[in-house]
């Protein structure tokens, strides 16, 4: 019977044969990334129109329960859409930086909340000011 | 290519220079293609994983931040891309389960008697699964340390040393087990 010793197994799995791929591979992938769109020319694609919806209705929800939570804040239809438009627009102002997708949201998501609580506390700040006004 | 010349290419990639990075692909798509292969064991998917790795590789390029080797980085993501890829494809493999044999003759020659067996051996590894297969590939074939493989494949170092102990030894039972010479 043969005797295939480590040493042996070792040497035939160095003489696996080589593997190669087609014959126009690296002309193919040339052709490939000379058709990738320009970096600089992102489109606003359905993706990035469903994160900023996403990321907005987050921070509404997010900034609504804040405000109604701790701060006892009652927000009107309008304020909310008001806040919406906000949220959006920092999420829209924040693609056009040249960073990735998940930075811009990032970005989109911490201006808007940022702009939330800005809101939220000058609110409440408006209130406190007409209850002592009233008192 | 040296190590020189490959910094070298890879800032004219960055620099605009698209065609460069041909030098690139050249150099090392045999050894890429050979790993998503034996890892995916079709070849026309290999093929068009393997072109999807060079793109994202070309696309990231501005990400590699020389902390380890370009070939290390390049392979990291062959590795990743074919294992998302057979989860993605969701792509079945059977180890040889059947009991087969090849005799072989008396009178063959050495030279012949070595042939048969890297080819049933090149069988043997085809069948392997696929962490098992990237693990001999890059070890046997790519001439990997081990310390690099751990890297690539985010295998911890005494494990991806186990592993490959095993599947060595797997491989040379299959193999004698296989291999039977004729009874004269």
């Amino acid at each position: 019977m043969m005797n295939h010793n480590t040493s042996q197994i070792d040497d035939l799995l160095r003489k696996l044969p080589a593997i190669h791929p087609g014959a126009n591979f690296t002309a193919s992938v040339m052709n490939r990334i000379a058709a990738l769109p320009e970096k600089a020319a992102r489109k606003l694609t359905p993706w990035h129109i469903a994160f900023i919806i996403a990321g907005s209705s987050l921070l509404i929800g997010l900034g609504g329960w804040l405000a109604h939570s701790v701060w006892s804040i009652e927000f009107t239809f309008m304020q909310r859409l008001g806040n919406l438009f906000t949220a959006t627009g920092a999420s829209l102002l924040s693609l056009f930086k040249e960073v990735r997708i998940p930075s811009n949201i990032l970005g989109g998501l911490i201006g808007g909340i940022f702009l939330l609580l800005l809101d939220a506390w000058l609110r409440n700040k408006q209130r406190k000011h007409r209850v002592q006004e009233a008192s | 290519m040296s190590t020189l010349s490959e910094k070298e290419t890879i800032a004219r990639v960055l620099q605009g220079e698209q065609h460069a990075f041909a030098v690139i692909v050249e150099h090392y798509k045999d050894k890429v293609f050979a790993l998503v292969f034996r890892m995916m064991r079709q070849r026309e998917t290999a093929e068009e994983v393997t072109q999807d790795i060079f793109i994202k590789v070309f696309q990231n390029l501005s990400s590699f931040k020389e902390q380890s080797a370009f070939s290390t980085w390049l392979y990291r993501i062959a590795y990743n891309t074919a294992i998302s890829e057979i989860r993605k494809r969701k792509l079945i493999f059977q180890e040889l389960s059947e009991h087969y044999f090849v005799s072989l003759k008396d009178d063959s020659s050495e030279k012949e008697i070595e042939e048969q067996r890297i080819g049933e051996l090149n069988r043997l590894v085809s069948a392997l699964p696929p962490e098992e297969a990237a693990l001999i590939t890059l070890f046997y074939h790519d001439d990997k340390s081990m310390e690099e493989i751990s890297r690539i494949t985010g295998i911890s170092l005494s494990n991806a040393k186990i592993k490959i102990h095993r599947t060595r030894n797997k491989l040379r039972e299959q193999l004698k087990g296989v291999l039977q010479y004729d009874e004269p």
